[in-house]
Parts: C-alpha cells; structure tokens; sequence
C-alpha cells in the first residue's frame, strides 16, 4: 500500500514538474529520460492511479514478488527502459558479466531508467538469483 | 519406529528448525499471528547481525546484509499494518518457542569461527526460510481472519523463497571451496 501511494506521489510529481529535472526528489535515483507519463483515466483499475505508456522507444519493467517483469525484453538500440518496483523490499538492476552498469538500490515505489545501447543479462546484486535479460535487435 | 522418530528430532534440532511449525497447528488470532510474523522476522535480522560480526567471506557478509534489510523492511509493513489496523502483536506459544529455539541457534552460531562459522549459518539460513515459508504458507495464512493481514503474509512468500535460493547459493559455493 504505502509503496504504491509513495510511487503515486512520485509520479504525480514527474507529471506536474517534469519540465525540471534538477528537482529529483533525493529519495529517488535521477530521472531524465523524456517519455509518455499520463494519468490514468478515472475508471482505471491500475492501482498506481498512473498509467506509464510504454511505447515503441520506451518500455517498463516491472519488479514484483521478486521479479522483474517482463524478464526479457527485446528493444532497439536507443530505446528507454524504466524499472519501476513494486515490491516489498529494495532491489537493483546491475549488469551481470562485467558490471557494466548498476542502477544502484531502487526503493520501495522507486524509479530508475537506463538507455539501452547493448544486450546484457542482468539481475539484482541484492537477491543474486534475480535475473533478466535486454536483448537490443 | 521410535528409534526413526528420534533421529528426526535429533537432526531437526541440529539445524535448529523451529519446532513449533512441525507440532500440530496452534490456533492463533491476528494479533498472534502479528506477533509470530514479527518475531520470525527478528530472528532473522539477529541471525544477520552475528554473521555481520563473524564472517570475513564476501558473499555471506552480502547475504547477511540483505537479510537484514528485507527483514527489517518486512517488520516495518507489518508494525505498519497493525497500527492501521489497530491490532496489537500479541505474545504466543508459538512465538515463544521461536524465541527459545533462536537462543540455542545463537549460542552454536556463536561458538564457531571462520569456515566452520560461514557453513553452520548458511546451514541455518537454509533451514530457517524452509520452516519459515511452511509456516507462513500451512499456520499463518490460513489462520488469519484479516484480508489486508493474510495479503501482507502473501506477498512475503515471495521474498522468502528468493532468500531460502540465495541461502542455498552460498551454502553450495561455501561447500564447493
Ligand atoms: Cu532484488
């Protein structure tokens, strides 16, 4: 409950300021990339009270009950992806081979995103046994 | 027969699977049943804390730090919930002897040093989510009245078998050295 609240406030706050982007809430990693953030029509069931339209270049992943869903995603070289957690606990996203990238601890409600330029497996340094996979076409 | 049954409980005690879960289901009310989610939480995180203290081996100490943090966060929802609810964690059998059994866990943890100490507490962490996550899923959820409660108890399922796979990782990499 409180991580959806905290993710709405959050997102309502990307909707009203999302022409000032040096104002990220300190809580929460950076947030830049540029993309479709609308809110949800009143009638919609999505418990986050905001729809996050993927689109062509932008895709979400999202991480709940200790996995990140989809756990493979194919995306052109370029595209946003935008992890999202929805779960109880903390988690990352972290390139497995080399440790190429890490987003660092994502909080409960919590935001990161990334433009993907290369496939990599990737998974949750907190909870090794999660994993996930971008696959650039 | 006896002799089978007492091997059981020889080898349960060894690994220091709480024993309450395997006798037959106590009844608890919601407030029980707050306590005992509490309390097998901290558990846990005191587990955590003694291998934070103890172990030099990297991937346990990060295993430990992550027990610690999602336990404490697991706790955190739970005292949450109860305040919203207005349910005040009531003491138990169950949570009592959760109690009893970490005391003698804690006195072997520790006893040991180095790979010895590593092996028992991976040994543990294993065993504990085991009972842990039939606890959850055979006594408390079916037990509890509460939607919110019994939703909380569920997602937290999850969490618990990640940890028991990332338990049995480090087990296996601490044996294959
Ligand atoms: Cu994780």
């Amino acid at each position: 409950m409180k991580a959806y609240f905290s993710l709405t406030v959050l997102l309502f706050f990307l909707v009203s300021c999302s022409s000032n982007e040096s104002n990220n809430g300190e809580k929460y990693p950076p947030f830049k990339e540029t993309h479709e953030v609308q809110p949800a029509s009143p009638n919609s069931t999505d418990d986050t009270k905001v729809a996050i339209k993927n689109t062509a270049h932008f895709h979400t992943v999202e991480i709940k009950q200790m996995k990140f869903v989809p756990a493979e995603l194919t995306v052109h070289e370029g595209d946003t992806v935008l992890w999202v957690n929805k779960d109880l606990v903390a988690h990352d996203a972290t390139e497995e081979n080399k440790k190429l990238w890490t987003s660092g601890p994502i909080a409960l409600g919590g935001l990161w995103s990334k433009v993907v330029t290369e496939s990599a497996d990737y998974y949750c340094s907190i909870h090794v046994v999660m994993k996930g996979k971008l696959t650039v076409e | 027969m006896k002799k089978l049954k007492n091997t059981i409980l020889w080898v349960a005690c060894f690994f220091a699977v709480p024993t309450v879960f395997a006798q037959s289901n106590p009844e608890l009310s919601d407030p029980e049943v707050a306590s005992v989610a509490v309390v097998a939480n901290q558990i846990d995180v005191s587990y955590a804390e003694i291998a934070k203290k103890k172990s030099k081996n990297v991937e346990v100490l990060k295993f430990a730090e992550t027990m610690m943090n999602d336990h404490n966060a697991v706790i955190g929802q739970a005292v949450a919930l109860a305040k919203k609810l207005g349910v005040t964690p009531k003491d138990n059998p169950v949570s009592q002897q959760l109690l009893a059994d970490a005391v003698t866990t804690k006195k072997s943890l520790n006893s040991k040093s180095g790979k010895a100490f590593d092996i028992a507490y991976a040994d543990n962490e294993v065993a504990y989510h085991k009972a842990v996550i039939s606890a959850v899923e055979d006594l408390l959820i079916p037990q509890t009245d509460n939607a919110e409660l019994k939703d909380l108890l569920t997602s937290v399922v999850p969490v618990l078998k990640t940890h028991l796979g990332h338990a049995e990782m480090v087990q296996k990499m601490l044996n294959g050295k």
